[in-house]
């Protein structure tokens, strides 16, 4: 029984995982730039929905709807003003140039807003399900539909309509598609726009489970996405689903099977192995058998 | 004129030999009563612990501000005035320990007031004995933070005599029927030596009262976990029946937003000290009722040193919380040692602090005497989370302002 419960558990935990990883995926596989500042637009996703529900009474799956536009000028503004400067230079610059943008928004949301751990708690906060022995909680379900939902989306928009189509035409190659007269500029400045939206919008998922603050919003929670993008091919987005499955399902059975305080092991030691074993993730391994 | 140079060469050697406040090595023994007294102190004004730090500085602030205020602290025949420097340790314990070290070499102040939480304090004190400072601090209860100590006093009694009372209290409810013997209890404790003095406090219980108590899950967690999903699974394939667990703030919040999120109960329910303090009610709001805790203070005690420091911390517009309680009390106690001390030495005060019982405390008992190895040993009072954001004092029974609510109740 504790083995289909931790199943449940880490398909309802990949919902989170994923909905957290879409954002970096995206920007990685079109800039290949890995995005620091994603955890800080996590932070402020929430902070806005808490704001929604405090003054609107605005319930958080109603407020990502209204974060994501905001996030999307966020993070087009971002990408227009400094990421595009150092978009040529070597990658370290990016990566310290995105950590300084973290910083700016964690410290400046403790300026303003506080250091005390805060909480959105819509009505279902604490109604459950119960399927024999195993308990859902509302709030994770919703969670998981939403990773769902937004998956499904956003591969309907890279493979459906031209701009997702030009996207991964960038993720594929850029020179390539300069010649063939895609504003690679306007492009990328949509690409991160998209991933900052999606950070923002995981920020105010994240909130139906997750209390929050500015200088440490979501813990570890936020470096797993990158174990997971690593394991998902970096660039792939139903990669990173998989991925974020797999990751769950590592962790929950390790707990099941041994201690809580090996969690956050597990997820680590994985990501090193990937990095070493295999650099492409789970995405080159899938090419190398289509290949072959 | 070679008269007068002499003189005044003298007179400006003598009186460089007397110095002021910092004219002193660290830890020397400038006995003499300075115009001023400074005194240093790091709290987490950023970071995790910010809302602590908070509460800490204002009651600082606040204490010294009236002792200034009244034309200074009366030391001997002088009047002397109080400056209070506060660095933020940005809630890094490591920080905390550099800028104490920074205080104490590049500052030169006189004393020292501590920070919190007690990965910090215990940085703190080990500065503080390295370079024989006086310090009192109010942000740590393990009992680690005073191994080899001989410098430091802490306001704060152990989490081990936490857990204790908490068994003291859970017999009460089994001796009334209200709780089972023995009493399954999950144990989960954050992975310090505070966690680890909770868990000990109650496997002495256990092994001292084995019909009574039953540890049947003793689990650790990470700081800053953010996800204890797993670990509650576990707690629930557990079948306790309380459920006991050591936890700063922040964690509280999140484990118990999970913890009715995933349905669980227990009959008992504690997160050692952590209860009614306003930013877990605001941020858990009816989620947090019928919580239990074991704190240091709490402004529901009788007395009127309690009832005098409530009005005079209005002032401030922030909660009586127990944190604001311990720092007043050392800022109190240190100056109030260097009142009876008649002096800045370093040996006097520290001498002064180990060997005075400092009455009039708004700590329970009323008075504090620091052990020998530089904590006090205050009895615990322990409260119980009421629907609408109050709470009621539950323990000691003589001072209870409500009946407590076991078993915790079901939805």
């Amino acid at each position: 029984m504790r083995v289909v419960e931790a199943l449940i558990s880490a398909l309802l935990v990949a919902g989170l995982y994923a909905t957290m990883s879409y954002g970096l995926a995206l920007i990685y596989g079109v800039m290949k730039i890995i995005n620091l500042a994603n955890a800080g637009a996590m932070m402020l996703g929430s902070f806005t929905t808490l704001f929604l529900w405090q003054t609107f009474g605005l319930d958080p799956l109603v407020g990502a709807v209204i974060v994501a536009p905001l996030f999307f000028l966020l993070g087009a503004v971002l990408e227009l003003v400094f990421v595009r400067r150092v978009a040529d230079q070597k990658p370290v610059v990016s990566l310290l140039l995105l950590f300084g943008i973290l910083l700016v928004m964690q410290a400046a949301a403790s300026l303003f807003l506080g250091g005390d751990v805060r909480a959105v708690r819509p009505v279902y906060v604490q109604e459950v399900i119960h399927l024999g022995d195993v308990t859902i909680a509302y709030t994770r379900l919703f969670m998981f539909i939403s990773g769902v939902l937004i998956l499904v989306a956003l591969e309907l928009f890279l493979r459906r309509t031209f701009l997702g189509r030009a996207i991964r035409a960038l993720a594929q190659d850029r020179d390539a598609c300069r010649l063939a007269g895609i504003d690679v500029r306007r492009v990328s400045m949509i690409a991160f726009g998209l991933g900052t939206a999606l950070a923002g919008v995981a920020g105010a998922l994240l909130t139906l489970v997750y209390p929050f603050d500015p200088s440490n919003p979501f813990g570890v929670l936020q470096l797993k996405s990158f174990t997971i993008i690593v394991l998902g091919g970096l660039e792939s987005i139903p990669g990173v689903a998989f991925a974020s499955f797999l990751l769950a399902l590592a962790e929950s059975l390790t707990v099941t099977l041994s201690k809580p305080q090996l969690e956050n092991l597990v997820s680590f030691i994985l990501l090193v192995l990937v990095l070493v074993v295999l650099p492409g993730g789970l995405a080159s391994l899938i090419r190398r058998r289509r290949l072959a | 004129m070679r008269r007068i140079f002499g003189v005044a060469l003298a007179a400006t050697i003598v009186l460089a030999a007397c110095g002021g406040s910092g004219g002193g090595a660290p830890g020397g023994g400038a006995a003499t009563v300075p115009d001023t007294i400074h005194i240093g102190a790091a709290l987490p004004l950023t970071g995790a612990d910010s809302t602590p730090g908070k509460f800490m500085k204002d009651a600082y602030e606040l204490y010294i501000k009236q002792v200034n205020d009244a034309g200074g602290l009366q030391v001997g025949t002088k009047k002397v005035k109080i400056d209070l420097k506060i660095e933020d340790n940005k809630s890094d314990a490591a920080t905390s320990g550099q800028l104490y070290e920074k205080l104490i070499t590049q500052d030169n102040v006189d004393l020292l007031l501590g920070g919190y939480n007690t990965t910090t304090v215990t940085q703190e004190v080990k500065v503080t004995n390295r370079y024989k400072m006086p310090y009192i601090g109010g942000g740590g209860a393990s009992s680690s933070i005073y191994a080899d100590n001989t410098w430091a006093v802490g306001v704060l009694a152990s989490i081990e005599k936490l857990a204790a009372t908490q068994l003291e209290f859970i017999k009460t409810q089994q001796d009334a029927g209200k709780l089972p013997k023995p009493l399954k209890i999950a144990v989960a404790y954050e992975n310090t030596s505070h966690g680890k003095e909770f868990t000990a406090g109650l496997k002495a219980g256990e092994t001292a009262t084995p019909d009574r108590f039953k540890i049947v899950l003793s689990e650790a967690f990470d700081l800053n976990g953010k996800d204890y999903t797993s670990l509650l699974n576990k707690v629930k394939d557990a079948g306790a029946d309380a459920f006991m667990v050591d936890a700063r703030v922040n964690d509280y919040i999140a484990m118990q937003t999970q913890y009715k999120q995933l349905g669980l109960y227990h009959k008992y329910l504690t997160y050692g000290p952590r209860g009614p303090e306003k930013a877990a009610r605001t941020a858990l709001k009816d989620s947090s009722d019928y919580i239990i805790a074991a704190t240091w203070f709490d402004s529901l005690q009788p007395g009127g040193n309690v009832k005098k420091w409530l009005e005079t911390w209005k002032q401030t517009g922030d909660s009586p919380e127990w944190y604001a309680a311990s720092a007043w009390e050392c800022a109190r106690i240190l100056l109030t040692a260097v009142q009876k001390a008649q002096s800045v030495d370093k040996t006097k005060i520290r001498d002064m602090l180990f060997n005075t019982t400092w009455d009039n405390s708004i700590f329970p008992g009323g008075s504090i005497k620091f052990g020998k190895n530089g904590q006090a040993d205050n009895a615990y009072v322990m409260t119980q989370n009421t629907p609408g954001g109050k709470h009621i004092l539950i323990w000691p029974k003589d001072q209870a302002t409500g009946t407590p609510t076991v078993p915790y109740p079901q939805k």
